[in-house]
């Protein structure tokens, strides 16, 4: 058989694609991230009963099935007109805080850790999550292969297979929680709670006991100043699976808040069309679409944990609660501007999210029988809204009255991001591209501003034989490309 | 656990993504009641969940569809997976989620993780994995049963590799 050996630059052309265009001076004029573009879904989705939907939607992403899933089955829950019982909501919400877990433990040490353990000047041969291990330690990479294992269980208990879950169904779920199941999950809650604490000691340790690091999270190129969106509960309080979603803007004001059931976000939330992707710009109807530019009269929004902790009250349980206040009066007060500062909110969230979880796995109501209402209505037209790990999610369906589904929208994550991100990498790019000099830190600055964000590609389900490739793409006034760099 | 692990990987639903899944399918049918010690997965994941699915087996076998440009559509090759032991370049990018197969492998040696002694990797070239669709394309398609017929006697190499053997009895899939 034929052997081929791997250039990683020369896989899947287009991914990650990074357009840098200079002005007559040579310094950046404008700059866009280029995110892959899947074709067909919404096709894919036409003529399928709508109850396919959360097996479906799930594979549009390889990295966030999970969010897909619960967000579809909530969007189900809307379109037959039906109120799941108490125990499976608690049940879908346990299942999702496992997910949060899972997907922020490995965004956290794999791909923010190294910047900061090793240091963004580093050798990129080392920055990685080995580099991470050989400094802190084996014994610490064990603990985050565990905790990642135990979130990992326990979607695999509710959720009926490995990945790609099949627990969702409009009204309910499919399977409950054995007594046996429930302690189970309280001691791995009661784990994960204790290894969120450690990884923010660790942030304490090594980010924040280090002014270099803080001052570069703070610094001008990784800064925008945007308008703010998340998830909140009846009390203003961060929540993953439901509530309202809550906008404040520039300067820490409530400006929209709509509940995350129904389809009330068409009346807040338009999107703009660029002729360079089919990529949608979604932004607030309100402020209207002024181009890629922030500040408090730009339509643009920014999502994922830096917004969620803005866009809420505080959290809802105690020491992610101390942790907040903590965040906010060290990084100068709300809303927090500093993209960086992702990093830090992100864990946050898994403390909350370990709190949670535990929380609901000590719900005496967590293990009762009653996980299922019966729709009786008949389905017309269904949205929902939770927190995906990297944002907001929107799912939207028509259907006609046999639930065959005739229309589908989605607002992905990474989509309600993606002007913030292509700002990013020109703020980032502004800072060390000057008068055409064009510097090797460049890649690295970008990595950095866009990775805070944890984007999403929809193609990152197969991942052999390795990541996608970074290519920035450097243009003259003229349009003439003069540079490539690639990693 | 233990024995041999083969694992398509793709997108069930992104028309040539999928192909690691289908041939896997097809070499499972292919080898049901041959006794062999091997378990078949089909799975959508990559990266440190890939090696939480290979840990506790003796030998693996990855079959996935690749954009080499090097291949023609529906043409399988294995992949040099040099990269595993020599280099740690392709776990830098940092642009997906994820860490790579090659970073998430050393992440597992070094923690001692029981990972397999036998790794080897096939790519099928696709011609088109950006499009929402459950077939194939053409060209790929067409290749099918050759590719099925070249993965199955590598299946039978890495049994024979790590010395696993036929074993009456336990045999089949999983």
């Amino acid at each position: 058989m034929k052997r081929v050996t791997i250039d990683p630059i020369t896989r899947l052309e287009g991914h990650g694609r990074i357009e840098i265009f200079l002005d007559e001076e040579g310094n950046v004029d404008d700059a866009y991230f280029q995110i892959v573009e899947l074709r067909g879904f919404e096709k894919f989705c036409e003529g399928r009963p709508a109850e396919e939907l959360p097996r479906i939607t799930p594979r549009i992403c390889g990295v966030c099935p999970s969010a897909h899933h619960i967000c579809s089955t909530r969007a189900l829950d809307d379109l037959y007109k039906v109120e799941p019982p108490p125990a499976a909501k608690k049940l879908r919400e346990l299942f999702y805080c496992a997910h949060m877990l899972h997907s922020h433990i490995a965004h956290f040490y794999a791909l923010a850790a190294p910047d900061f353990v090793l240091g963004p000047e580093a050798d990129p041969a080392e920055r990685n999550i080995l580099g991470v291990v050989a400094k802190v330690g084996v014994e610490i990479g064990g603990s985050v292969i565990k905790h990642r294992s135990y979130a990992q269980k326990i979607q695999e208990m509710l959720g009926g297979r490995a990945t790609h879950s099949v627990m969702g169904l409009p009204g309910g779920v499919s399977k409950g929680l054995t007594k046996e199941e429930q302690e189970q999950v309280v001691e791995w809650a009661k784990s994960e709670v204790e290894f969120a604490k450690f990884s923010l000691k660790l942030f304490d340790d090594v980010v924040l006991a280090n002014k270099a690091y803080v001052d570069l999270i703070l610094s001008d190129g990784y800064k925008l100043t945007t308008h703010h969106m998340g998830l909140v509960d009846e009390n203003n309080k961060v929540n993953f699976y439901d509530g309202f979603v809550r906008v404040v803007d520039t300067t820490g004001k409530e400006i929209v808040r709509f509940p995350a059931r129904g389809t009330a976000y068409l009346e807040h939330i338009a999107e703009h069309v660029e002729p360079w992707t089919y990529l949608k710009f979604p932004y607030l109807k309100a402020k209207g679409w002024k181009g890629f530019v922030d500040g408090q009269d730009s339509g643009i929004y920014r999502v994922a944990p830096l917004a969620r902790l803005n866009a809420a009250d505080g959290m809802a349980t105690p020491a992610a609660q101390e942790a907040y206040e903590k965040y906010f009066e060290t990084l100068g007060g709300k809303p927090v501007q500093a993209t960086l500062a992702n990093h830090w909110a992100r864990l946050i969230e898994v403390l909350y999210a370990a709190e949670r979880l535990l929380e609901l796995a000590e719900d005496s109501e967590i293990t009762s029988d009653e996980i299922r209402t019966l729709p009786t209505e008949t389905p017309d037209e269904g949205a929902a809204v939770i927190e995906a790990p990297r944002g907001t999610l929107f799912h939207h369906y028509k259907t006609d009255e046999r639930g065959i589904v005739r229309a589908v929208n989605l607002i992905v994550a990474t989509g309600n991001n993606h002007a913030a991100i292509c700002m990013s990498v020109k703020k980032a790019a502004q800072a060390v591209i000057k008068k055409g000099k064009v510097t090797e830190g460049l890649l690295n600055m970008v990595e950095m501003a866009f990775r805070a964000y944890d984007p999403c590609f929809g193609c990152a389900t197969h991942s052999l034989p390795g990541e996608m490739p970074l290519v920035a793409n450097i243009y003259d006034h003229e349009g003439n490309l003069v540079r490539t760099l690639e990693r | 656990m233990g024995r041999v692990l083969v694992v398509g990987i793709g997108n069930p639903i992104l028309r040539d993504d999928a192909v690691g899944l289908v041939v896997v399918r097809e070499v499972k049918r292919r080898l049901e009641g041959s006794g062999l010690p091997v378990t078949f997965v089909e799975a959508s994941v990559g990266g440190l969940d890939l090696i939480d699915l290979l840990s506790g087996y003796d030998a693996a076998l990855l079959v996935d569809a690749a954009v080499t440009g090097r291949a023609a559509p529906g043409e399988v090759f294995e992949l040099d997976i040099g990269f595993l032991e020599d280099t740690t370049h392709l776990g830098t990018a940092g642009l997906s989620h994820q860490v790579d197969l090659a970073t998430a492998w050393k992440l597992g040696r070094r923690l001692g993780l029981p990972l397999p002694r036998v790794l080897r990797v096939l790519a099928v070239e696709a011609a088109d994995v950006k499009t929402f669709s459950e077939e194939l394309s053409p060209s790929v398609a067409e290749n099918l049963p050759r590719v099925v017929e070249a993965v199955t006697r590598v299946v039978r190499e890495v049994v024979a590799a790590c010395g696993c053997g036929a074993a009456p009895g336990e045999g089949g899939s999983g």
